[in-house]
């Protein structure tokens, strides 16, 4: 049998290894690789849906696609990008890496997690299906009363959605366990790497705020169906109702979308600065309080509802106090870098990328939590920069930065470093030349969702359309770096990074079951550069602190 | 011996429910104008026997504080999400 | 500062944290879930009552008193079912598990008598209160279903000797906190909806 030179594992077998992520499996490894697999597929979808619009809106005058199809667009797009491409992409990271890095042989509830997957890919095709019968129109929001009367591509995506959180909820019970029962003897809550407390957090954020959205969902499926009047006015109805559900999770959802980018940087910069994490448990700590404060905030969404002043002064407060925990982490990120002996590589750049592109979000996003201010920045460009700069800037550079930093730990190969900074410059700068301009369109009035725009804002829509088409394609270069790497790249080491954490002690692929028969040695996992004696430097935390 | 205290224990708070129940049922009854006394009693009653079947029937008392701290958060956080929608 | 340990084959079937069992806190998590499932349900009915008083003096308050008194009972005897089995008293277990089918069923039936009345009375799915009523009451009724159907395959377990002993009184405990919570939420919704007006 032909043996392949760099693996030394047959050809036949190494064609069947990657066939394998193609049938139902139990296996956490594969079950993330699938999750991820399907998200880029996904995004795909979501990256056309984008290029559509910025076609659309490139120049004055609705000439592309019709007002409506419009509106079916749009809807997809985000429902896409959020539902079917990052949420699944970060859950599917977490599934590989969570249980390697608490030495566990599985997740908890392995048949639950192939199930949370298989449940996540019937959704995805629901929602998407629904394009055809009439598509969802009522944006990723489905606002009541558009969305309880809209085309029956509507009731797919409810349906979709709800199938969805079905999925994420028993994938948010399956973490919890977990990572609380499972850790390897010896590793303590205080031991765990921040990406693990990260994942928590986001867990938490998904098993409290995504029932209530199925609540919220279940009832529009009735108004649609069943003649119920739960947001229809004329049967006494109220539409602020949904609204009130649906963000209850979907503010959440913003947390859970970032809370793993962040992790993942808590891991990829002490092991490119050489450095130990400054301040871990300040910034375990913010996740929490991120998770925690994140489910008392919903109501900033709704600020020009009409909403009693009670329940949206308290908000506001509690939106601009998020801001801290948010802030600890980079003033953390920023010291570890600080005197740390720095390598360059594709994984740091785009931590870098990510605290760029974050200070930006923060900051608009507290200048949103102010109500005088949101009365003239609610459902502006100014907000959809700000979401990107959010969801985008940091969300998605920061699931970059954990892709690339375990790509060889997944696939078993190094990926190109070249081709890696060519896509993070490429995507750095279309990404601000593309959603910086945005924030100056809507402080001066161009609304969101709509096809068209009174012709002074045309010189910018170009350019930002322009540079859009640039950001999609720049995903091209992931893609072929991605393909060509895994199929040819050179062998990965155990631990190409140095990096201490506990998957890094394993080979790259692990092997099926883990750390079965291995030696697990808990250690605190940025424990980098040793102490001399006597010289008073410590650079992990003292035995036995905390707990 | 200590399996028939842990039996009676059962039919004790069983007993409470029922008492607390009849209670509830009684004073929804009452034919007050102002309806906040009995809305006050109706609540502090459910509460109680909700904590009752939770620390008793369901062993919270007995069992790790995480478990509680599981169901108590959602409560807590469901019980902000009602009186937000009331505002 | 390190700890050396041999990973085992059945480290993910144990739940070796202190005294947390992964499937009891599996279980937890998920009636945390619930728990904010029904809270959106009950918010909106909450949302909408201050504006039905009409409709709401349709409610039958003895027929529902009766079945809150039989769900507590049921809650009393599958926590006797557990304490028996944790005895190896499997015949006791069987006797109160059945009571608690039957106590179950009877709710469920209480629960169709009164839907049925109500919709007779003119309480339909197009009106707020009856849109909201139905939906909360429907799906703690539907959750009930869940449990009697979960629960007789613990007494076909049990039948074919399956379930014999404090070994698998888990099997038990993990239904019991399902049922229990169940009847939390039922007692949370007769206040709400019936008593407090």
């Amino acid at each position: 049998m032909a043996v392949d030179a760099a693996t030394g594992v047959g050809i036949r077998a190494r064609r069947a290894s990657w066939l394998r992520y193609f049938s139902f499996s139990t296996d956490h490894k594969v079950i993330g690789v699938q999750y991820m697999a399907m998200s880029f597929v996904f995004l795909l979808l979501g990256i056309v849906l984008a290029m559509l619009i910025r076609a659309e809106l490139a120049a004055p005058g609705v000439g592309v696609v019709n007002a409506r199809l419009y509106n079916g667009i749009v809807t997809l797009h985000g429902t896409v990008m959020i539902f079917l491409w990052l949420i699944p992409a970060l859950v599917g990271l977490a599934n590989y890496i969570v249980p390697l890095m608490i030495g566990a042989e599985d997740m908890a509830f392995p048949r639950l997690n192939a199930l949370s997957f298989w449940l996540f890919l019937v959704a995805g095709l629901l929602i998407v299906l629904g394009f055809v019968f009439g598509p969802a129109e009522a944006g990723w929001t489905a606002y009541a009363p558009l969305s309880t009367l809209g085309p029956a591509g509507q009731s797919f995506w409810i349906i979709g959605l709800i199938v969805n959180g079905f999925s994420s909820i028993l994938g948010a019970i399956n973490f919890v366990t977990t990572v609380v029962t499972m850790r390897a003897p010896g590793l303590t809550f205080w031991k765990l790497p921040l990406f693990v407390w990260s994942i928590l957090a986001m867990t938490v954020l998904i098993f409290m705020g995504t029932p209530v959205l199925t609540a919220g969902l279940f009832m529009q499926l009735f108004d649609r169906s069943l003649g119920t009047v739960f947001f229809s006015p004329s049967g006494g109805g109220d539409p602020i109702l949904w609204q009130h559900l649906f963000w209850f999770y979907s503010h959440p959802a913003v947390y859970i979308m970032v809370l793993p980018g962040m992790g993942a940087l808590s891991e990829v910069i002490p092991v490119f600065a050489r450095k130990p994490i400054f301040g871990y448990k300040m910034i375990a700590w913010s996740s929490i309080a991120i998770s925690v404060l994140g489910l008392l905030v919903w109501a900033h969404h709704m600020f020009t509802t009409g909403v009693a002043p009670a329940i949206l002064f308290p908000m506001m407060i509690t939106s601009m106090i998020i801001a801290v925990p948010t802030g600890v982490k980079v003033f953390s990120w920023l010291a570890t870098m600080w005197g740390g002996k720095l390598t360059l590589q594709t994984p740091l750049w785009f931590c870098i990328g990510f605290i760029s592109n974050f200070l930006f979000a923060g900051m608009t996003g507290v200048m949103q939590a102010s109500i005088p201010l949101d009365v003239h920045f609610q459902d502006t460009y100014f907000l959809v920069a700000h979401l990107h700069y959010a969801l985008f800037g940091a969300g998605v550079f920061g699931a970059f930065a954990g892709i690339y930093y375990w790509f060889p730990k997944i696939t078993g190969r190094m990926y190109n470093e070249t081709f890696g900074r060519i896509h993070f410059v490429l995507v750095f700068i279309a990404f601000n030349i593309t959603y910086m301009p945005m924030f100056w369109l809507g402080v001066n009035g161009m609304p969101r969702r709509v096809a068209d725009y009174v012709p002074e804002f045309a010189t910018a829509n170009l350019i930002i359309s322009i540079s859009g088409f640039v950001l999609g394609f720049s995903f091209l270069i992931f893609l072929v770096n991605f393909f060509m790497s895994w199929a040819w790249g050179p062998k990965a080491p155990d631990n190409p990074w140095g990096a201490l954490s506990l998957e890094w002690t394993l080979p790259s692929p692990p092997p099926q079951h883990n750390f079965a028969g291995r030696k697990i040695v808990v250690r605190y996992p940025y424990d980098f550069g040793t102490p001399a004696p006597g010289s008073g430097h410590q650079s992990s935390p003292p035995d036995g602190a905390g707990g | 011996m200590e399996k028939l205290l842990r039996q009676q224990k059962y039919l004790l708070v069983f007993v409470a429910l029922v008492i607390i129940t009849a209670v509830e049922v009684t004073v929804s009854y009452l034919p007050f104008t102002d309806r906040t006394p009995q809305t006050i009693i109706l609540v502090i009653g459910s509460l109680c026997k909700a904590s009752l079947v939770m620390l008793y029937y369901m062993h919270l008392r007995d069992d790790s504080r995480w478990y509680a701290l599981l169901v108590g958060f959602p409560l807590v956080i469901g019980v902000l999400l009602s009186v937000t929608f009331v505002l | 500062m390190s700890v050396t340990s041999v990973a085992s084959q059945q480290q993910t079937h144990q739940g070796h944290s202190g005294t947390l069992d992964h499937r009891k806190l599996g279980m937890w998590l998920f009636i945390g879930s619930e728990v904010m499932f029904f809270a959106g349900f009950i918010a909106a009915f909450v949302h909408f009552k201050v504006l039905n008083p009409a409709e709401s003096a349709l409610l039958d308050i003895p027929l529902t008193t009766v079945n809150s008194f039989l769900l507590l009972t049921s809650s009393f005897t599958v926590v006797s079912a557990l304490a028996a089995i944790r005895e190896r008293a499997v015949r006791r277990m069987w006797h109160f598990l059945i009571a608690t089918w039957f106590l179950g069923a009877a709710f469920l039936m209480g629960q169709a008598l009164e839907f049925s009345k109500l919709f007779y009375e003119g309480v339909t799915l197009h009106s707020v209160f009856g849109c909201t009523f139905f939906s909360v009451t429907g799906f703690h009724g539907f959750h009930v279903l869940i449990g009697l159907l979960w629960l007789l395959l613990i007494l076909v377990k049990t039948f074919r000797r399956k379930i014999a002993g404090p070994e698998q009184a888990m099997q038990v405990e993990i239904f019991g906190l399902y049922w229990h919570f169940v009847d939390v939420v039922w007692i949370f919704l007769f206040a709400v909806i019936y008593l407090i007006r």
